[in-house]
């Protein structure tokens, strides 16, 4: 079944989620107090409803318990962002993503439970800094309408192959230009750990093993038919 | 001869940090999977159970025993330092 996704808060940030996912084919619920909010974006969302989303009883009226992933974007408020994050955990919604605003307003939505943190002012300042002073690589770029990178997890069937037998350029017209790997490793303490490792420009012997990322360049089409894999 | 249930309990865990540490991670997750179910309160086994997880690219689950860990024992740094990169700090 199709992910539901909410979306609660909708300033600049949260409106641009719920207007992305709507355009991927998702269900999105979009609330927020502000009815202009709603009227400007009612023509767009199909679920964009005025909600005080700090009411328990007007969450679960809403149906916000059937969700499996809710975005909190709260741009003003930390107290109402950290009410609305456990109340959903409370609804019993898997994923909780939190928008915040700095460093405590983090540290205090992990602790009652936030799934997941984000900073998109910050993370888009790193990453600026980052591409701007050496090429880097992103989850996901778009480089043009036609061609993007992306990273995807190695699929089952690759571990344990070497890049050049899995054939990708030849099958899909994509190409691997980086694998980051997941290498064990024994800390100070003796105890095991993971550390993350990037091959940049991978050989044609390199082997595929578990827990690898890999950075693929191609047509978005090509790059769908790798991650169906 | 018979072994006691901590004996097969550090034996899987044991079992376990050999499969990690060749990059097994699937394979660690299975021998986790018996080893939490004997004992649910090693802070040591969660961890392990973690990593493997995380290491399978499976990071919500991994995410759930590294909270776990923490229940268990709040000064876990490694469970930490891993739970904080997974939720995106």
């Amino acid at each position: 079944m199709p992910k539901i996704f909410a979306v609660i808060g909708l300033g600049t940030f949260g409106s641009a989620v719920a207007l992305e996912l709507a355009r991927r084919g998702y269900e999105v619920f979009a609330c927020d107090r502000d009815p202009d909010k709603i009227e400007e974006l009612g023509s767009e969302l199909a679920n964009a409803v005025e909600l005080d989303a700090t009411d328990e009883k007007s969450l679960r009226d809403a149906g916000l318990d059937e969700v499996d992933t809710a975005l909190v974007s709260f741009g003003d408020s930390i107290a109402d962002s950290l009410l609305v994050t456990m109340l959903l955990k409370g609804l019993g919604v898997g994923e909780v993503v939190v928008k915040v605003a700095d460093e405590r307003h983090a540290r205090l939505v992990k602790r009652i439970g936030a799934d997941r943190v984000i900073f998109p002012e910050r993370d888009m300042a790193i990453r600026l800094v980052e591409n701007i002073l050496s090429p880097d690589i992103f989850d996901f770029i778009e480089l043009s309408e036609e061609y993007s990178l992306v990273e995807i997890a190695a699929r089952k069937k690759m571990l344990g192959r070497k890049l050049a037998d899995l054939h990708l350029r030849k099958r899909f017209g994509v190409n691997v230009i980086a694998i980051r790997s997941k290498v064990p490793v024994v800390n100070k303490k003796g105890v095991p750990d993971i550390k993350e490792k990037i091959n940049i420009a991978p050989g044609a012997e390199d082997e595929i093993r578990e827990g690898d990322t890999l950075v693929i360049l191609g047509r978005d089409q090509d790059i769908e038919r790798v991650k169906k894999l | 001869m018979n072994e006691g249930p901590q004996e097969r309990f550090k034996e899987l865990l044991e079992k376990a940090e050999f499969y990690i540490l060749n990059q097994k991670y699937s394979e660690a997750v299975k021998i986790l999977k018996q080893a939490t179910a004997t004992n649910e309160e090693s802070p040591h086994a969660h961890y392990l159970y973690g990593l493997a997880l995380e290491g399978s690219n499976e990071q919500e689950k991994a995410k759930q025993h590294f909270r776990r860990v923490l229940e268990l024992d709040p000064e876990h740094a490694e469970a930490k330092t891993h739970l904080d990169r997974l939720i995106g700090q």
